[in-house]
């Protein structure tokens, strides 16, 4: 049985959560979902951004765009996980690239897991949960 | 009359005359030289001419025959007259055999018969000295010795001949015994000679020429055609004159007038010759019984032939020719020709036979290298062979010339003057030369040559040179390089495709990522008018609408460009379905459609299969139920049978007509045109369906009764997951 969060401002409590994409309006989106549930939201406008401010915010998990301008998502997870210090943040590729094999080839270079954009307001946050809850201090956390 | 020596007074000269006359008669090996021995003395006493005849006699001792050998004339008397005869056999001169006979004036002489006179008068005879050549008790020969005015002997000439006429008698008598022997050995000779002359012959004119000596040699007269001829293979019933001459003289046969070849049966003769193992000689055409005047007579008068030698060629049962030898008037051939012509006839059979079948294996030699030279002289091709100094021995082909080679100017030069120019074409050679086999591209000066190399190796396994043939596919070359280029093209014209379809995904789902998104928040937020809500909810569902559109059209341009890919992955089937349950759970409520979704037991916890593809199939299905069904319920179930597994999707809806069962799963097809109006849509879902079952090695069926509803039914093959492996 899938497990079912109830959403509320107490779920993602002190939880610091980065959102990288260079889409104002996207952004918005995750950001204002996520903040319902009461996240500490940073958000980054490109793989660069979002490298520097991994690197200095340490979030609990973070959620990338792939296509982005500067820095791609693609190699955003390559100096994430070449970094001793993010190497250990689970990192969600959000994207609207729906194209097959996308999903394969984002697991196999480092991303925690894949959802495809246009995401479902009403499901995200159990969505983006669900991918995370195998990971043990997530899941712990969660409680 | 004869006069005893004794009866004379003998002078010293006349003795030492007779003295040297008989050692001239002993040592003297020719009739001629005997004679003219003798007519020194006779010429002293006036003689005109005279005769040396042979006699011939037969088993009894009678004369038969005779035969001049060797005549004289005194060429101090003005006497125009032919050479000597000798007189008519008569009993008058043959009864004495040892005295000699005088004659001192034929006109007035008692004992001569009519026949003798009138052969002396006639010849201007009118005196005569008949000399009987009688020797080992049998006739040899006569001496005649004429003189033109009455003549009266004196006792020294009586004497003088009367010492010398039996000695003469002996020498030739051992003459003629020593010439039946000569003959015998001459006539092999012979034989032996035309026999070496004509298996030295190098062609049917030097064959025949070795025949023709021998036969001038006994006809000085030999004249008009001499030819072989030879039936053709093609045509056996045709003669074919191949050599020709004249008393020596080779004739080319465009010079014969009525053509070089006739029908063997032109007369009838001629086919009694040709049947005929044996010589055929013909002394006079217009006499002898065998050739009959209404067909012979005129084709030999028309060719002007009176007396011919025709020798059938014959080696084994076949015929293989006929030498003929034909003269203009009647001839008496000699026996000794008959006897050699006869016995060289066999070897000249066999010659000629020879020659034939050389000729014939020259022909079909030639003929085989000439078309062998026709094909390889018109082959697009480069033929050539070089010997392991790396010099060409042959160079053919019309590919040669085409490149603007003269291939005989390339024999004898050496691969190495290309070194320079062409240093990849010489490497090609010097891997064959190291014994290697194989098909190399090169280019020479801007064309390129596909060729096939080898080495050429002798009998005794040793590399003797290499050799290549070529082909100019610098068109053909030109061809692939433009398909090669169109393919890449094409290439990337789908690359651009696939490139423009993730860009196209990628840009019409961010737009529409915000603006469900941004709908969906208000929504939650809850905080509009009931009616400004029902808007939001509409503009909500048109844009999960676009977005299915979207998704749809962009799998089938993928489908139909050929590029679907299906990647398993290991699943929980019943993660699928509880998501499913959730996803669709809410557009059944909204139509107040019961959905019931059930995972059989036997199905195992893991699969391994394409989790988009099946997640595709079943909200495609489902959703379209759902679409379709305006109450009741929608069913899905997940079954096992066997090694496959069954997800049947049942509704209660208006159903599908029978024969719109098949169409429905064709692109942009609905059962009802105005159920796409309707019930929205793009017709695309179960085209889509069907192409994921298929490329999953599955199927995909329906059954439907219009107004209660309709089941899909997909076979997908089942992979389980070994529990371990998944752990």
């Amino acid at each position: 049985m899938m497990q079912t969060f109830e959403i509320s401002p107490q779920l993602l409590r002190g939880w610091k959560v980065l959102v990288v994409d260079d889409e104002p309006d996207s952004l918005l989106v995750a950001q204002t979902l996520l903040e319902r549930c009461g996240a500490d939201v940073s958000v980054g406008t490109n793989g660069q951004e979002g490298y520097e401010m991994a690197q200095k915010l340490r979030p609990h998990f973070i959620i990338s765009d792939l296509s982005m301008p500067v820095m791609s998502g693609w190699q955003l997870i390559y100096h994430l996980k070449d970094n001793l210090s993010t190497r250990d943040i689970p990192v969600i590729a959000l994207t609207a690239h729906a194209m097959r094999g996308d999903r394969q080839r984002a697991m196999e270079v480092g991303f925690h897991n894949y959802l495809v954009k246009p995401l479902q307001p009403e499901t995200f946050i159990n969505d983006l949960l669900r991918l995370l809850i195998d990971i043990p201090d997530i899941a712990e956390k969660l409680g | 009359m004869a006069t005893s020596p004794q009866e004379i007074k003998l002078s010293i000269e006349t003795a030492e005359r007779i003295v040297r006359l008989n050692s001239v008669i002993a040592q003297s090996a020719r009739e001629n030289e005997i004679l003219a021995a003798l007519c020194s003395y006779a010429e002293e006493y006036g003689a005109a001419s005279a005769v040396l005849s042979y006699l011939e006699i037969d088993s009894r001792g009678s004369i038969t025959d005779i035969k001049d050998v060797a005549s004289w004339k005194n060429k101090s008397q003005p006497d125009t007259e032919a050479a000597a005869e000798h007189l008519p056999i008569s009993s008058f001169w043959t009864s004495t055999p040892t005295q000699l006979v005088f004659i001192q004036d034929a006109a007035t002489d008692t004992r001569l018969d009519d026949e003798t006179r009138k052969a002396l008068t006639q010849a201007n005879h009118n005196a005569a000295i008949i000399l009987p050549l009688y020797s080992v008790g049998q006739w040899q020969g006569v001496i005649f010795i004429y003189w033109t005015e009455k003549h009266l002997l004196s006792a020294e000439e009586e004497y003088v001949f009367s010492a010398v006429f039996q000695p003469i008698a002996a020498a030739v008598a051992n003459r003629r015994a020593y010439m039946s022997l000569e003959h015998a050995q001459y006539k092999s000779e012979i034989i032996a000679q035309m026999n070496a002359a004509l298996g030295q012959a190098t062609s049917e004119q030097e064959i025949l020429d070795a025949v023709a000596v021998l036969v001038e040699r006994y006809d000085a007269e030999l004249s008009t055609l001499n030819y072989v001829h030879y039936g053709l293979e093609e045509a056996p019933e045709i003669i074919e004159m191949v050599a020709v001459q004249n008393k020596g003289t080779p004739i080319p046969l465009s010079a014969m007038g009525g053509g070089t070849r006739f029908p063997k049966n032109a007369f009838t003769l001629n086919e009694i010759i040709l049947s005929s193992d044996t010589p055929f000689f013909m002394e006079d055409v217009f006499a002898d019984p065998r050739s009959e005047p209404g067909s012979t007579r005129p084709a030999m008068k028309a060719t002007n032939v009176a007396a011919f030698v025709a020798l059938p060629l014959r080696s084994g049962d076949r015929w293989q020719g006929t030498f003929t030898f034909s003269w203009p008037t009647p001839q008496v051939f000699p026996s000794e020709l008959k006897e050699i012509l006869t016995a060289i006839t066999p070897t000249a059979a066999a010659v000629v036979a020879n020659r034939r079948l050389l000729n014939q294996a020259k022909r079909q030699h030639q003929i085989s290298e000439d078309r062998l030279r026709t094909v390889v002289n018109n082959a697009p091709i480069g033929l050539l062979g070089l010997d392991k100094t790396g010099t060409f021995f042959f160079s053919e082909g019309k590919g040669l010339r085409d490149f603007g080679i003269d291939p005989q100017d390339l024999l004898g030069t050496s691969i190495y003057n290309a070194s320079e120019t062409s240093p990849e074409l010489v490497q090609q050679y010097e891997r064959a030369l190291a014994g290697e086999s194989f098909e190399a591209l090169v280019e020479v000066a801007g064309r390129i040559y596909q060729g096939w190399y080898s080495p050429v190796i002798n009998d005794h396994g040793e590399i003797e040179g290499a050799i290549s043939v070529s082909f100019d596919i610098t068109d053909r070359r030109r061809v692939e390089l433009e398909r090669e280029r169109l393919i890449r093209q094409l290439r990337e014209a789908s690359r651009f495709k696939d490139e423009f379809l993730a860009t196209m995904s990628h840009e019409l789902r961010t737009p529409l990522n915000a603006m469900i998104g941004l709908l969906g928040i208000v929504l939650m937020n809850n905080r509009v008018e009931d009616q400004d809500k029902m808007f939001i909810q509409r503009a909500r569902a048109n844009s999960e609408r676009l977005l299915t559109l979207i998704n749809n059209i962009l799998d089938i341009s993928r489908m139909e460009a050929g590029r679907l890919e299906i990647t398993p992955s290991t699943i929980t089937l019943r993660n699928v379905v509880e998501k499913l349950q959730q996803d669709m759970g809410i557009l059944a409520e909204q139509k107040r459609l019961q959905l019931t979704t059930e995972v059989d037991d036997a199905l195992p916890e893991a699969i391994l299969i394409d989790e988009d593809a099946l997640n595709k199939i079943l909200t495609n299905l489902v959703a379209n139920a759902i679409k379709f069904t305006e109450k009741g319920s929608v069913s899905l179930q997940l079954l096992r049978k066997d090694e496959s597994l069954i997800i049947k999707v049942r509704d209660t809806g208006i159903g599908i007509p029978i024969h719109m069962q098949d169409i429905i799963f064709e692109s942009f097809r609905q059962a009802d045109a105005s159920a796409t109006r309707m019930h929205g849509g793009s017709g695309l879902g179960l085209a889509i369906v069907q192409n994921l079952c298929i490329a999953m090695q599955g199927s995909i069926r329906v059954d439907s009764t219009p107004g209660e509803g309709s089941t899909f039914t997909v076979t997908l093959p089942l992979h389980i997951v070994d529990v371990l492996e998944q752990g």
